[in-house]
């Protein structure tokens, strides 16, 4: 009897990781965070958002100028400041009180100002291209595509760096091979 | 001499299960990060489910005794299977950075794999004389839980291939030889 005990431990090391990841997930995700950095940021959701690619996705955010916080992951976040940046204005000290519309209307009104920037040119390509990005991305103009490139650089982060719940599933694997071993050995 | 052949099928089987492959694929995952790898996960996860679905309808067909003492070897490789699946599931969730949003909806190849693996965790928590005991007669209508398994994993795979011919041939074999079976051990 005494191996599958062993077993059992197995199953439920295992079965802790997977339930960790499964809260992980589920609270990194919630359906919200993609919506939440576009409210901040004060842009539309584009509505055919669901069916995107993940680099697809993720393209248009950097052509908003919308990078990762931290990492190469998104998770609801962004690198408020260099956002900003890219736009050529401060943060509004009031940015957190501002409802969405209000957003929305100040970074139309930022892309419409600054018409000497640089950044603009990248700006209106994006706002031109809401409508059909990937036809507006093929059919731009040469120097608009070198702006875009040479602008909004995707942030590479070459080191791999696994999420909580990942190391924690991996290391339940691993936990489970050796308490699987030691069971089939203290059988014989 | 083919019991001698069976016991030691069955004890390569089980370290295979139990050790081998989750050791494997910790150690794999974590250095290849590859899609193409986790994606062959799923192929081969996908092609030992049918196997060990198929195995018992099978030999209550052809009567082979062979086949008929490897349906006992079927919970060492319904593990081999889930750890398969598991790693398949995690490593493209983290891969592809996937959210919860991203696997929800009843037209996405996802929400079927989900479910699958969620049916795959049951079975696999399951899969030990401890769970036989509590369960008594309530374990056998768990494991009934493998054949949803099934059909949402081809269904899931089909439409990831965008190719839904294999859904619907393997589903009627499936169905087919089980009813075949079925009437087969009735009738003696
Ligand atoms: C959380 C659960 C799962 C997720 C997130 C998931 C994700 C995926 C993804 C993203 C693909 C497409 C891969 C590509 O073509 O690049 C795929 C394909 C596939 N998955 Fe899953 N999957 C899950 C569960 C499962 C399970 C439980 C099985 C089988 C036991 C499975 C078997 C397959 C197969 C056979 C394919 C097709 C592979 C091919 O295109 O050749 N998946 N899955």
């Amino acid at each position: 009897m005494k191996h599958y005990s062993f077993l059992t431990l197995a199953v439920i090391i295992v079965s802790a990781s997977l339930c960790i990841s499964v809260f992980e997930v589920g609270a990194k995700g919630n359906g919200r965070s993609s919506q939440a950095i576009f409210d901040y940021a004060g842009h539309e959701k584009p509505a055919d958002w669901g069916v995107w690619e993940q680099e697809q996705k993720h393209a248009y955010y950097r052509s908003l100028g919308l990078y990762p916080a931290s990492g190469n992951k998104y998770q609801g976040e962004f690198d408020v400041d260099r956002y900003f940046g890219m736009l050529g204005v401060n943060q509004p000290d009031n940015w957190d009180a501002l409802s969405l519309p209000e957003r929305q209307e100040f970074v139309r009104q930022v892309s419409l100002g600054e018409v000497e920037n640089d950044r603009q040119i990248a700006e209106d390509n994006i706002v031109d291209g809401e409508g059909d990005r990937n036809e507006n991305r093929e059919g731009g103009g040469e120097r608009e595509n070198d702006v875009i490139e040479n602008e909004v650089q995707p942030l590479q982060d070459d080191s791999v760096s696994f999420p909580l719940w990942l190391q924690l599933l991996l290391f339940g694997a691993v936990g489970a091979a050796i308490i699987g071993a030691k069971s089939l050995i203290v059988r014989k | 001499m083919q019991q001698v052949i069976i016991l030691s099928l069955k004890k390569y089987l089980e370290w295979t299960a139990y050790v081998i492959v989750p050791f494997v694929l910790a150690v794999l995952s974590s250095v290849v990060v590859e899609r193409e790898l986790y994606t062959f996960y799923g192929t081969l996860a996908e092609i030992g489910l049918i196997f060990i679905l198929l195995l018992k309808p099978i030999s209550q067909i052809s009567g082979w005794i062979s086949l008929r003492q490897l349906v006992g070897l079927r919970r060492p490789m319904g593990v081999t299977v889930f750890w398969l699946a598991l790693f398949h599931g995690a490593m493209l969730i983290y891969e592809r950075n996937l959210l919860w949003s991203d696997m929800m909806g009843l037209d996405n190849y996802l929400f079927y794999g989900v479910v699958a693996l969620l049916g795959m965790i049951i079975l696999g928590i399951t899969s030990n004389n401890f769970s036989l005991r509590t369960l008594k007669k309530n374990w056998k209508r768990v494991q009934y839980l493998a054949y949803p398994v099934l059909f949402l994993t081809l269904l899931h795979s089909a439409m990831a291939e965008g190719e839904m011919i294999k859904f619907y041939v393997v589903s009627t074999l499936f169905v087919a030889l089980k009813v075949w079976a079925h009437q087969k051990t009735r009738k003696r």
